[in-house]
């Protein structure tokens, strides 16, 4: 176990082993993530009966502290101690694969709207150090409808998260929370004591290519079917110098698109297919009209380490890390899982810390793909 | 007409009284910049020496009225 006087961290084989483990801790929330063959129903039985306030969902693999799990049977648990915490608040609502995106958005946004009232945030002033908001959101669902909703509750409302993963066959993917469980999404709404502040941001490896990608017919947000007037498929394998035989998960891995918010972070949307003819499917709402940067993937390490090395270490006390399923993947497959995990164990020892693999990411409200987004938590 | 996306949004925040140099402004900046982006500009494309088709600055103004920030002139 990793632990401070305000956090702690660790990884659990059994549910029933979790609440004589935190129950010193005076917890004020816990977070869990936790592998796809694990007892969920039990898990989320257990934290319920601790009558503390919580939030998880399920993973392909993990981050607990110094260390990567990709087994499926694992759950790895955070604490946040109600002595850095000031407010709390847990909603869920309905996410299931037959609830349409306008329902989505209608239920997520009163939901929100509800809390940030109860809870007294100034929905068009918060707190810029210490209110904050997590989601864990249904990963066999569009995030941008939930995301889309919380905009235009608070624009400064600050979010962080992502979409609950599984395994690769796309079957299951459960979250639970204090307010139920299921094809949900749960967000927790928070506002740190005075003596605490918050950090939200986020990492990608990609170097820019030439050439750009105009968005100029859709079929519906997540499926293209002309990129500068052309076939979809052909265009992007034009730019990126493949032929339309070449185009495979692999490849649109590494070469993947994505829009700049001009203060040179990058927001990723990527393909996950085509359509088995010339019109290519995404993990992301696009409008059309867009104009995409066309970026190739890179090794991992520079770029996490030139974020991480901005927060201030002696003042953090907990890392929490939304990672896509496919950084995940890249590491495992160019062989960086230790050196990632090695990096942040270097830069952070000893601080407690937790992640998951997600099927999306949020950052600030904006759904993006093949990126870690992440919530330091620090003591002024 | 160059950088005409860049400077209207500077001077954007500018009228909101957000500036780079707190926390708060700086967050609050990243929060509008990702929205323009959402809603379809892709502002690494505009900085302060590119020539800027017009119809893409109006399209950034009615973004930002859309954000319905009250400070905003």
């Amino acid at each position: 176990m990793y632990k401070n006087q305000y956090i702690s961290s660790q990884l659990f084989h059994n549910s029933s082993e979790i609440p004589s483990t935190i129950q010193d801790k005076n917890p004020g929330l816990i977070l869990c993530f936790y592998g796809a063959d694990f007892d969920y129903t039990t898990l989320f039985h257990t934290l319920k009966k601790t009558g503390i306030p919580f939030l998880g969902c399920m993973d392909i693999a993990r981050l607990s502290n110094s260390e990567y799990h990709f087994e499926t049977n694992s759950v790895a648990v955070m604490t946040i101690s109600k002595e850095i915490l000031e407010k709390v608040g847990i909603i869920a609502y309905d996410m299931r694969k037959t609830t349409s995106n306008h329902s989505m958005y209608q239920s997520s946004k009163d939901e929100y709207q509800r809390i940030l009232k109860k809870l007294g945030f100034d929905l068009s002033s918060p707190d810029m150090e210490r209110d904050f908001s997590i989601n864990l959101l249904f990963g066999l669902q569009s995030a941008n409808s939930v995301l889309s909703a919380q905009n235009e509750v608070s624009l400064f409302q600050q979010t962080v998260g992502g979409s609950s993963g599984g395994k690769l066959d796309f079957v299951s993917s459960s979250v639970i929370s204090s307010k139920g469980m299921g094809s949900i999404g749960a967000t927790a709404v928070i506002r740190l004591k005075p003596e605490y502040y918050f950090l939200i941001d986020r990492a990608s490896s990609f170097d820019p290519m030439e050439g750009k990608l105009a968005v100029t017919k859709l079929a519906s947000p997540r499926y293209i079917l002309e990129l500068n007037n052309r076939p979809a498929a052909e265009e992007y394998a034009r730019v990126i110098g493949k032929s339309t035989s070449d185009l495979g998960a692999a490849v649109y891995a590494m070469y993947t698109l994505g829009i700049e918010p001009g203060d040179g972070e990058k927001l990723i949307t990527s393909i996950m297919k085509d359509d088995g003819n010339t019109g290519l499917l995404t993990y992301n709402d696009l409008l059309e009209g867009t104009h995409l940067n066309i970026y190739k993937a890179k090794l991992q390490y520079q770029d996490r380490l030139a974020k991480l090395q901005t927060i201030d270490k002696e003042k953090l006390i907990g890392y929490i890390s939304f990672d896509c399923v496919l950084c995940y993947l890249a590491r495992d497959a160019n062989k960086e899982i230790e050196t990632i995990a090695a990096l942040y164990e270097t830069t952070f020892p000893g601080t407690p810390k937790i992640g998951f693999g997600t099927f999306s990411e949020n950052f600030c409200g904006a759904n993006v793909n093949q990126t870690e987004t992440y919530l330091a938590i620090l003591k002024r | 007409m160059k950088g005409a996306v860049y400077k209207y949004l500077n001077d954007y925040f500018l009228r909101l009284g957000l500036s780079e140099n707190s926390l708060s402004g700086k967050t609050k900046i990243r929060s509008i910049r990702i929205q323009v982006s959402l809603k379809g500009i892709n502002l690494s494309e505009h900085g302060p020496d590119s020539i800027d088709d017009l119809a893409e600055l109006e399209k950034l103004k009615i973004i930002l009225k859309s954000l319905n920030l009250p400070a905003a002139a």
